[in-house]
């Protein structure tokens, strides 16, 4: 089901691609996009299995919404589900289901813009739920991030474009079914990085092809780390 | 085209050549642990006639302490009732309003092998009755009453949710395996009367990492058990 609706949103940028016009001049301020790929990830959680390393690939689905003010500056919310299995060939009886449901907001000021090239700074507030479970029996760690975030623009020409995010989480607020502990920096490391290549199908339409890196480190008796790589393609519709 | 090259270089950078570095090798001894641990000290199951193993195992089903961290000992730990005719009360499973109305509450308890008393506590008050917590059971007194044996070869053994009162020994005693040393409460962070059992690898309080704890010469079932770990479900005596 999951990869036919990948393939369904595919093709429909695909025919967007040709149909629509690129004479309109892109003005728009609103921004919706959905979009789906595949994530491939590797995941080390001490606190529920004795597992140096779990090996995880699943679909991945985000929603998002962006406005861009008169000053250009961008505010950004977006939410994004991921479904899985946590595998592990060591120890394949603690092989566990893994869902991972996440909401981000960011507000990012533009400083810096000369012809095709654009610099934005803010900051980004991520929420995330993660759910461990197997059969009837479930666990859920809650994260709660606040960090900085810069965003890079490029503007080749009308059609296409590149977009480079970073942001680096400075807290965490953590709370899990045995603990609730805020870290900074001195026991946390986290980095968000996506890039991301649009190209314009019409004044209302982009096609984005974007990579997203994520990457977690908890340094605690309960070592935890999580890296994420992702692969999607999505459609923007802009109003 | 070069933004594209380099893209294409960054992204096949990350995805191939730093997973392993950034998730680590935390938990590898765990994973031995997990996989070859053998107990050292010569355990006898601590209590006398038929018990039931309400957790216990190795899996996230059976074990019910995998998932409350790593850092406090408990990943192998057993919750051990008293049960007679399937029933874990005279007047009936879930019936009990009183710990008094619980097989278990007041049973002996005996040190599971040999070794000297190193920590205790005595004076908690039992919860009120079986399915509340008491209002000042906290971090510092998840386990309530308790027993910690020093079995003099890197093996620390934690009774918890002792009756108040009853513990027999005193801290620098030596005990060996079968003595008397208390009687099962609901003393802690528990929800009815029953033993907490496990052991860790450090003398100090819910701290280090949790052992499997290999008992020599019970039964299950009524079937002769040479060297094993019981597991949810199972009735248990060891003679």
């Amino acid at each position: 089901m999951k990869i036919k609706l990948l393939f369904l949103i595919s093709i429909f940028t695909l025919s967007y691609t040709s149909g629509f016009s690129q004479s309109e001049t892109n003005t728009k301020k609103n921004k919706f996009e959905f979009s789906t790929g595949l994530n491939s990830g590797a995941l080390k959680n001490l606190e529920f299995s004795p597992v140096s390393r779990y090996d995880y690939n699943g679909l991945v689905y985000k929603f998002g919404y962006e406005r861009t003010s008169k000053n250009q500056n961008l505010f950004n919310v977006q939410f994004d589900y991921l479904e899985s299995e946590l595998k592990t060939d060591l120890i394949p009886v603690l092989n566990l289901d893994y869902a991972k449901i996440g909401l981000s907001f960011s507000y990012l000021k533009q400083i810096y813009s000369e012809n095709k090239f654009s610099v934005h700074l803010g900051l980004q507030s991520y929420s995330n739920l993660s759910i461990y479970s197997k059969s009837d029996d479930y666990r859920s760690i809650f994260n709660q991030t606040l960090g900085i975030a810069s965003q890079f623009s490029y503007q080749i020409n009308e059609k296409h474009s590149f977009t480079s995010k970073l942001t680096i989480p400075a807290v965490l607020f953590r709370l899990s079914d045995s603990s609730a502990d805020l870290h900074s920096f001195n026991k946390y490391q986290s980095l968000f990085w996506n890039i991301g290549y649009k190209y314009s199908l019409s004044n209302h339409l982009d096609v984005k092809l974007s990579y997203y890196f994520n990457y977690d480190r908890l340094q605690i008796p309960n070592a935890f780390r999580e890296i994420q790589y992702q692969l999607n393609l999505g459609i923007n519709y802009k109003f | 085209m070069n933004h594209i090259k380099t893209i294409s270089f960054l992204f096949v950078l990350l995805l191939f050549s730093c997973t392993d570095a950034l998730i680590g090798d935390e938990g590898k001894e765990d994973e031995d642990i997990y996989l070859n641990y053998q107990t050292i000290t010569d355990l006898e199951l601590p209590f006398e006639e038929e018990w039931h193993i309400n957790a216990g195992g190795r899996t996230h089903l059976t074990g019910g302490h995998h998932f409350i961290t790593r850092g406090s000992g408990q990943r192998y730990a057993y919750d051990i009732s008293k049960i007679v005719d399937g029933n874990f009360s005279p007047l009936g499973n879930g019936n009990a309003n009183t710990n008094e109305d619980v097989y278990t509450f007041g049973a002996r308890l005996n040190a599971p092998g040999d070794g000297k008393i190193i920590a205790l506590e005595n004076n908690i008050e039992d919860n009120i009755r079986p399915g509340v917590i008491n209002d000042n059971i906290n971090d510092s007194n998840l386990a309530g009453n308790y027993i910690m044996i020093d079995h003099l070869n890197g093996e620390y053994s934690l009774l918890a949710h002792l009756k108040k009162g009853t513990i027999i020994v005193a801290v620098g005693d030596t005990v060996v395996k079968g003595q008397e040393v208390g009687k099962v409460g609901n003393s802690g962070n528990s929800t009815g009367p029953h033993l907490h059992f496990h052991i860790q690898n450090t003398p100090n309080y819910l701290d280090g990492i949790g052992l499997p704890a290999q008992f020599k010469n019970y039964y299950e079932d009524d079937v002769l058990i040479e060297n094993g770990e019981p597991v949810r479900g199972q009735m248990v005596r060891k003679n």
